[in-house]
């Protein structure tokens, strides 16, 4: 059987946050977990509805649900405590490969350098170093139609996330419920304030787990710009571009999981350095 | 022709060849064609391609039926190293397929290699020369590797209807369509809901007095939303290859997130039973005839059908849905199971190919002369999907588990291609006369394709595909995995899975 439940396997308790977390329980021989750490305005639900279940039906994938207080600012250590927390829980002293998605690519780059005998492989996709002009920029706006109430709150979410390719490839209604599924509640400004402010460009040069860096070739929210130094900043690490906005994980799930796949099997496929070629199919 | 044969040429025969080659092909569609091609451009083995019809093309030459096309993308439904910067249309209609395959045969330079009108009669392994001999209505052939690449698409199923000696008008496969038979006026009757039916019915409604549609069971039908290519755009794919090479990857990666459906992931059955459900209730006003059309089994689990006006033609006056099998036949009368009787001047059988079961296996004798269908007496199966213990020197193309239920086949095509022309280098450098898989590797990649294909729609769905052998169950037709994971898994030789014997001339016979 490699059906695997989408549903939570149980929480952690850090201070007054319960985290929630998934477990697809399958141990594969030989293999290090894999811990899923996903991005803003998200969930495991929301962001690894794919990933989770086909990589977690041949191997240990654990997902975090990081828990977003609203009751003070948010923190990349904050989000990083949980998932160490999660880590020692669930897989305590094992070592483990983490895997982290936008702002959840920042925290596992935390991680990573904090944890460097925890983490032996790391995977950030469509992280960044340290937030950018374009990113306030973006970031302006949104504030501006989060105060106003305006209904194009959505539009600037989605016609960033998702890239220009895809959205002229898409029939219009398609685009509409899309965006009718959008939630911006207070978790979700405490996460996008956040964003405003990262800059982890002291910890990552300490990163030295072998890294996987995806940048998505037309991401607007975290421009691959800032994969890029990101693969200039992580010793042992080697890049690859998917043809893709920052909504990877809506746009080519599936190249996202065969690239995590292949990496995490055969790490040392390419030497640190390397850039990657496209599958071609 | 390459100097490997002659080596064999001193040697007594069974039989008296025609011809002779390192590589024997049977069939011309996308896979044996797609060998030939490889072949041709590497120089290192003869070979020659066995077709029985008069061109090459496979089932897009065969299936010629009015609304003839191919719901998977043309830029990725074709062979990556001949892409087409001229597809007319997003999906491009049969015919188009079929010059496709043409031009790349006479381009590519394989055509002269090609045997036109040559049907393979039986094809044996010969124990003492280390080849296979295969009778033909032109002869035999005789050759070292021996590649059945007539695919599962090929030979149509018609089932046996009592009274249908009795019938007066004219009665055909849809893959078998007569184009001289005027349709219009005409009382049609076509019997299946399936991949060509939902294209079929639309096409005679428009011809035809009446038409009435026997289904056994209701079709999942998604829009088709194709549409065609304009002339600038054609000309920036010729132009910047790289944009036509990224419409390529996106299709692909597109069609592989609804893998995510066939392993029935909640999110990705979610989304596209609320697709199938509000274009049904969109097109289908009818509560009744809604309901009818409404399957009783999961997306997926029979191949998901793509149409802009299919539903829409039940709403014709003159068009009928009949929702039982057509059970007898008595003179012009065509009547269901459900008794419902109908008079019809035409049938159409658009009811499939022998699939699961391929007539093919009926034919291919490996050692001790045991018949591939008897080794296939549970279904089709093969390592790699490629090589069959007892049948050494031999490379199927295009059979067991090489189908995919949600992308093009032309892909899996390709790394079944690449495996062959990696073995057939291997035994080259290896200097080896013949390669048979283990028995044992065979049963455990069978076993693992098994183990994936559990929970998966296409055998929890509840339905009866043709994905599934009639006699076990066994999903034997489909890969019931990602695409580019059966690129991972199959695109490359395993020599560690073979017994390969060394190239001296036997002396126990």
């Amino acid at each position: 059987m490699e059906t695997v439940q989408l549903v939570p396997a149980g929480t952690v308790t850090l201070g007054d946050l319960t985290v929630a977390y998934y477990d697809s329980g399958t141990e594969a021989p030989d293999t290090d977990p894999i811990v899923l750490v996903h991005g803003s305005a998200g969930s495991t639900a929301e962001h690894f509805g794919f990933l989770f279940p086909l990589l977690g039906a041949r191997r240990r994938v654990i997902s975090v649900d990081l828990c977003v207080p609203v009751d003070r600012d948010l923190s990349v250590e904050l989000l990083q405590q949980q998932v160490e927390a999660v880590i020692d829980e669930v897989l305590p002293s094992r070592p483990v490969t983490v895997v982290g998605y936008s702002l959840g690519a920042v925290v596992a780059a935390a991680v990573a350098a904090a944890r460097p005998a925890t983490v032996r492989q790391l995977v950030l996709v469509a992280g960044w170093l340290r937030t950018d002009n374009e990113q306030v920029l973006f970031n302006s706006v949104l504030w501006e139609l989060l105060g106003s109430r305006s209904p194009k709150l959505a539009v600037h979410l989605f016609g960033n996330f998702l890239s220009g390719e895809f959205l002229a490839a898409q029939p219009m209604e398609l685009l509409e419920e899309m965006m009718q599924m959008g939630r911006f509640d207070e978790t979700v400004v405490r996460q996008f304030e956040l964003n405003e402010r990262v800059d982890i460009s002291d910890r990552v040069e300490a990163i030295t787990a072998q890294t996987l860096v995806i940048g998505c070739r037309h991401d607007r929210m975290a421009p691959v710009r800032q994969s890029l130094q990101l693969f200039g900043a992580i010793e042992n690490a080697r890049f690859t571009e998917v043809d893709s906005g920052h909504a990877i994980f809506i746009e080519r799930p599936a190249e996202a999981l065969r690239l995590i796949e292949h990496f995490t099997a055969r790490p040392d496929q390419y030497p640190a350095g390397s850039v990657i070629p496209a599958h071609r199919p | 022709m390459s100097t490997t044969f002659t080596r064999h040429a001193d040697r007594p025969f069974t039989a008296d060849p025609v011809e002779e080659a390192d590589v024997i092909i049977v069939g011309s569609g996308f896979a044996g064609l797609g060998l030939a091609m490889q072949l041709e451009r590497d120089q290192n083995q003869s070979y020659l391609v066995l077709e029985r019809a008069d061109d090459v093309g496979g089932t897009w030459r065969d299936n010629t039926y009015p609304g003839v096309y191919c719901d998977v993308p043309s830029h990725l439904y074709s062979y990556s190293f001949r892409p087409n910067p001229d597809w007319s249309m997003v999906r491009s209609p049969g015919h188009e397929i079929y010059e496709y395959l043409q031009t790349a045969a006479r381009e590519e330079g394989v055509l002269p290699q090609v045997r036109f009108g040559t049907t393979v009669l039986d094809a044996a392994w010969d124990e003492v020369s280390a080849t296979w001999l295969v009778t033909t209505n032109k002869g035999t052939f005789r050759g070292r590797f021996f590649v059945p690449a007539m695919g599962l698409l090929s030979d149509s199923k018609v089932p046996e209807i009592p009274g249908m000696e009795t019938f007066g008008g004219e009665l055909f496969h849809s893959a078998a369509w007569d184009h001289d038979l005027p349709l219009t006026g005409k009382r049609v009757a076509i019997i299946g809901t399936g991949a060509t039916a939902i294209q079929l019915v639309p096409e005679l409604a428009e011809v035809a007095a009446e038409l009435v549609v026997f289904q056994r069971s209701a079709a999942h039908v998604l829009p088709r939303r194709n549409r065609a290519y304009t002339p600038a755009e054609r000309r920036m794919f010729a132009r910047v290859p790289e944009s036509r090479q990224g419409l390529r990857s996106a299709m692909f990666w597109f069609t592989e997130s609804t893998f995510g459906e066939r392993r029935r992931l909640p999110q990705s059955v979610a989304q596209v039973k609320a697709a199938v459900d509000s274009f049904r209730e969109a097109e289908v006003p009818d509560q009744a005839l809604r309901a009818a059309l409404t399957p009783d089994y999961e997306i997926g689990c029979k191949r998901l059908l793509y149409s802009d006006d299919y539903y829409a033609t039940f709403g014709r006056d003159h068009v009928s849905l009949e929702t039982s099998a057509l059970a007898r036949i008595e003179g012009n009368t065509v009547i269901g199971a459900s008794g419902n009787a109908y008079e019809v001047d035409v049938i159409v059988m658009a009811t499939g190919f022998a699939a699961a079961r391929p007539p093919f296996a009926n034919i291919i004798r490996g050692r001790e002369g045991v018949l591939l269908a008897d080794h296939w007496a549970t279904g089709m199966e093969a390592y790699q999907t490629i090589t069959v213990s007892s049948f050494p020197n031999m490379f199927l193309l295009s059979a067991p588990s090489a189908a995919t239920g949600h992308t093009s086949a032309v892909y899996t095509i390709e790394a079944q291609v690449q495996n062959v022309m990696e073995a057939l280098d291997w035994v080259r450098a290896n200097d080896c006369a013949v390669l048979e898989v283990r028995a044992d590797a065979e049963a455990e990649f069978v076993d693992g394709v098994d183990r994936r294909g559990q929970g998966t729609v296409w055998t929890e769905g509840g339905c009866n595909s043709w994905y599934l052998d009639p006699g076990s169950g066994k999903l034997t037709l489909i890969w019931p995995d990602l695409a580019y994971r059966f690129a991972d898994e199959i695109s490359h030789f395993t020599p560690a899975a073979y017994v390969a014997t060394p190239h001296r001339p036997r002396t126990d016979r």
